[in-house]
């Protein structure tokens, strides 16, 4: 149907308002309460016009679109209406607009401004009372609040919480909780609806959970942008909720090629950034991932493409976690990819590095078949390959990813005495099936994860004493709470604040003199600072001691590339080397991180080498259809407090004496409670954002 | 009642401008909060209503009323609104003294808005003892001993501790009739 706006004729559809008509016309009319999103209530009257044949001024958002209406949006009386009702409105809010967080953003502010009203003729009254900010993550500010019940329709009716209402105060009527209540105690599901419909500056993210540096969605969904890979966190995991493990798996896919490998043993830093965390534990995101790998059925595969053959080739050196993932899509852009392994087996730290009671080979052996299943082709047992021969072979790009698999021995004194071993050495033998020999009692020095690593590896090769010593004290060690938890749990003696002095014995490692560390930090030009306490040095007598402060790469000088802090590859942020074509990515460049973070540089360097090699750099897929998520999610009773679901964990007892997996994957109905604590913080942006007037 | 009876049934001694302040506050449409005009509008005319009986209208207050008024009636989102607008606009059509009086800061006639009540020393009654003297904090009472007081009703607050004061009932509020009165303090006759 047509109906004509101020004399221009514009499309409306069946029972569509003549303010909805005339706004996708791109016609502006001055509304307020009204959202595109939520049932029209007609409160404010900002959005009044005339309509030919109808006496008196009407609220175009309340008034259904008729065939040849005939619409006036300025008329006398419909401009009456809007300028008084706007004065009103203005004569009971705050005058400080430059002191308000939404200044500039703020629909109350952009809508005067159009309208160059002022309240002066009216009696002021300030309806002022103090912001709120003892609620978790949203505040309130309801001495802003106009009363246009948009938070409460979003709240009530869209989603289905009904926790926001009208309240009445001593001051005066205002959107807010009933019952003086606080959201936990009400029920509230933390979704931010309200924070996004909000006209004005009443309901607000938290200032601490939005940081400046980032955009609007990213900030809204700080799981997805904490990841460096950037998987879509929040929409697997409402797909776990639902029991989809097949969708969900093909959205981690999207993004990684590891997804039972990652569930298994990522360090989860999108954990830390989890908005649950203001409520209490995070989302178990990472047991999540690992839920929807075990339950899938790998439906995601009849989505995964294969482009048609380039003619281009390119060589992988190194099948760890970032060489496999860029070998996987550049394979899936039509290249024809080879990656040189070193080793019997292909994994890198995943199959050399972490002990198989936390990933065992099987998982290991199907994520890396179905990487070799787009055309890959693996040499193993093939070292020493150059990029610069490789390319001289014919290859047209190069990544060089060998990763850092030489561990660091100290300069101490007996640091080469028979039973003294590094991790890296350690933790490989053991992972070959030809353990290094092991005493009774073993000492492990350092105190990060590898470090656990290596000493619950020896508590399950037969040593009847463990100790482990680092400079950190429990607070400043890098290992996980978790992975302190389970050692101690194990028997493992932990010597934080120590310093090793010597390791003791004349033709075989006899003991390690330790000392307590008063205090231990970097100074201003980052130089580690010990003060020790006198006196309190003595030897734990051990049979064997293993080395786990940090690791290198091994073999980088031969490489023919310009290296940094030594053996590390340089490289820019393109992750190009210095040679032409050739790249770099993981451990080798960025010096030893996680796998996530090896599999995302894996990615850019696909991004990047498909794009030298004559591609459009996009690696993206979809896997599963972009579905629009349910917006009712309706009230749970203490959602806020919901508690985090644990998975099955052997006791120290089952699991200490063999290299069995340690922890149970969620059961299905473990992993649909868990994703249903998710706060689907990425809800809130499939709302419609709303338009201000200079964006007509 | 509805808001229009109670209007409707305002006797003499009541003041009307007072009536319909309570009325507006105690309507519906103050505890909604769900519409601009009727709250805001509500909201406007009992802050106007207000300073009316205060004695602190402004000028153009009437018509401020009328505006809002008109708003309500056409632009409430329910009947409500509707209804307090015609009660409002009734009431102040068949007040329309008492309403004219007020704005004009003049007179409440009833005698029940305390800011238009004046207060008078009746020249029979009085001992010219000074006790009212010493009461009022704003030095609005003339006299001297043994001379019937006066209180100037230019400086005089109705703050009505001058009546509290005085031990011998000579001191009367009064509405829109005023006692007679000396201008000026004159010998007393009552000892």
């Amino acid at each position: 149907m047509r109906i004509t706006i101020d004399g221009k004729e514009i499309e409306a559809r069946e029972g569509q308002s003549v303010l909805d008509a005339a706004l996708e016309a791109g016609i502006f009319i001055p509304h307020l309460c009204s959202h595109p999103d939520l049932e029209a209530k007609g409160g404010c009257r900002l959005c009044s016009v005339e309509i030919e044949g109808v006496e008196g001024a009407v609220p175009s958002c309340m008034t259904e679109a008729k065939d040849g209406m005939k619409v006036t949006v300025n008329g006398p009386e419909a401009d009456k209406v809007r300028r008084t009702a706007m004065e009103l409105m203005l004569a009971t809010h705050p005058e400080d607009c430059t002191g308000c967080p939404k200044y500039g953003k703020c629909e109350l502010q952009s809508m005067y401004q159009y309208l160059g009203v002022s309240p002066a003729r009216w009696r002021k009254k300030s309806r002022s009372l103090a912001n709120n900010d003892s609620n978790p993550l949203i505040s309130h500010l309801f001495t802003r609040c106009v009363r246009c019940g948009r938070c409460i329709r979003a709240c009530q009716d869209l989603r289905g919480v009904k926790v926001l209402d009208y309240i009445q105060t001593d001051i005066g009527i205002r959107a807010g909780i009933p019952d003086g209540k606080s959201l936990k105690e009400a029920g509230c599901r933390f979704c931010g609806a309200c924070i996004e419909v909000c006209p004005t500056g009443s309901i607000m993210d938290s200032v601490k959970i939005m940081r400046e540096d980032r955009t609007h969605a990213e900030n809204v969904v700080p799981c997805r942008t904490a990841c460096p890979a950037h998987i879509d966190i929040p929409r697997y995991i409402r797909y776990i909720k639902n029991g989809e493990f097949d969708k969900a798996e093909a959205v981690i896919r999207e993004k990684v090629p590891f997804p039972e490998t990652l569930g298994s043993i990522c360090t989860h830093v999108c954990e830390d950034d989890c908005k649950r965390n203001e409520l209490g534990l995070p989302m178990s995101i990472c047991k999540l991932k690992r839920a929807a790998a075990v339950e899938s059925t790998g439906a995601w595969k009849a989505r995964s493409v294969k482009c048609a053959p380039t003619g281009k080739k390119a060589a992988v050196i190194g099948a760890g976690p970032a060489g496999l993932t860029a070998a996987y899509y550049l394979a899936k852009k039509g290249h024809a990819v080879t990656v040189f392994e070193k080793n019997e087996k292909a994994g890198g730290q995943l199959r050399w590095g972490i002990p198989s009671y936390r990933l065992p080979d099987e998982v290991l052996d199907r994520e890396i078949a179905d990487i070799l299943e787009t055309g890959v082709e693996l040499r193993l047992n093939d070292g020493g390959q150059t990029p610069g021969a490789l390319k001289a072979e014919g290859y047209d790009a190069v990544l060089v990813c060998i990763g850092t698999h030489q561990g660091a021995r100290l300069p101490l004194e007996g640091n080469d005495l028979p039973g003294v071993y590094l991790n890296t050495d350690f933790l490989k033998a053991s992972r070959a099936g030809t353990p290094l020999p092991v005493g009774e009692r073993v000492m492990v020095l350092g105190g990060g994860n590898v470090a656990y690593d290596c000493a619950r590896t020896a508590v399950r090769l037969g040593a009847k004493e463990v100790h482990m010593a680092c400079l950190e004290n429990e607070q400043q060690m890098t290992s996980t709470p978790d992975e302190i938890r389970e050692g101690e749990e194990e028997g493992i003696i932990l010597h934080s604040a120590h310093s090793f002095l010597k390791i003791t014995g004349t033709d075989k490692v006899e003991g390690v003199e330790l000392q307590k560390v008063e205090r231990f930090y970097f100074d201003e030009n980052r130089r580690a600072v010990i003060d020790l306490v006198e006196g309190s040095n003595f030897v734990v007598p051990v049979d064997n001691v293993i080395f786990a402060v940090g690791q290198r790469p091994e073999g980088t000088d031969a490489m023919g590339l310009e290296l940094t802090h030594g053996p590390y590859i340089q490289a820019n942020e393109k992750q190009e080397t210095s040679m032409e074509g050739v790249f770099t990515a993981g451990d080798v460049f960025t010096g030893t991180k996680s796998v996530i973070m090896a599999i995302a540089g894996g990615r850019t360097a696909a991004e990047q080498m498909d794009r030298y090699l004559g591609g459009d750099g996009c690696i993206d897929e979809e896997l599963v259809d972009k579905e629009a998520p349910d917006q009712y999610i309706g009230h749970i009773d203490g959602f806020g407090d919901l508690e985090r679901v644990e998975p099955a964990v052997l006791s120290a007892a089952e699991r200490a004496s063999d290299f069995r997996l340690v922890e149970q994957p969620f059961t299905c109905d473990q992993a649909k409670c868990e994703a249903e604590r998710c706060l689907q913080c990425d809800l809130r942006l499939t709302l419609t954002p709303v338009k201000l007037w200079n964006e007509y | 009642m509805s808001t229009m009876e109670k209007i409707r049934a305002i006797r003499d001694d009541q003041c009307a401008v007072d009536v319909l302040l309570k009325e507006v506050i105690a309507h519906k449409c103050n505890s909604c909060g769900k519409c601009v005009f009727g709250y805001e509008g509500a909201t406007q005319i009992i802050m106007i209503l207000k300073d009316f009986t205060e004695k602190k209208a402004r000028s153009g207050d009437l018509d401020l009323i009328r505006d809002a008024v008109y708003m309500m009636k056409t632009q409430s989102l329910c009947e409500d609104g509707e209804e307090l607008a015609a009660a409002v606009e009734e009431c102040m059509e068949t007040f329309k003294q008492d309403f004219e009086e007020h704005a004009a800061k003049k007179a409440c006639r009833a005698g029940v808005c305390k800011k238009f009540v004046t207060y008078h020393i009746l020249a029979e009654m009085c001992t010219g003892c000074g006790d009212c003297m010493d009461a009022c904090e704003d030095d609005a009472i003339l006299g001297k001993k043994k001379f019937v007081h006066v209180i100037d009703q230019d400086e005089c607050v109705q703050c009505g501790k001058c009546m509290e004061a005085c031990d011998e009932d000579a001191i009367v509020t009064a509405g829109a009739v005023k006692p007679r009165c000396p201008k000026k303090p004159i010998p007393c006759k009552k000892r």
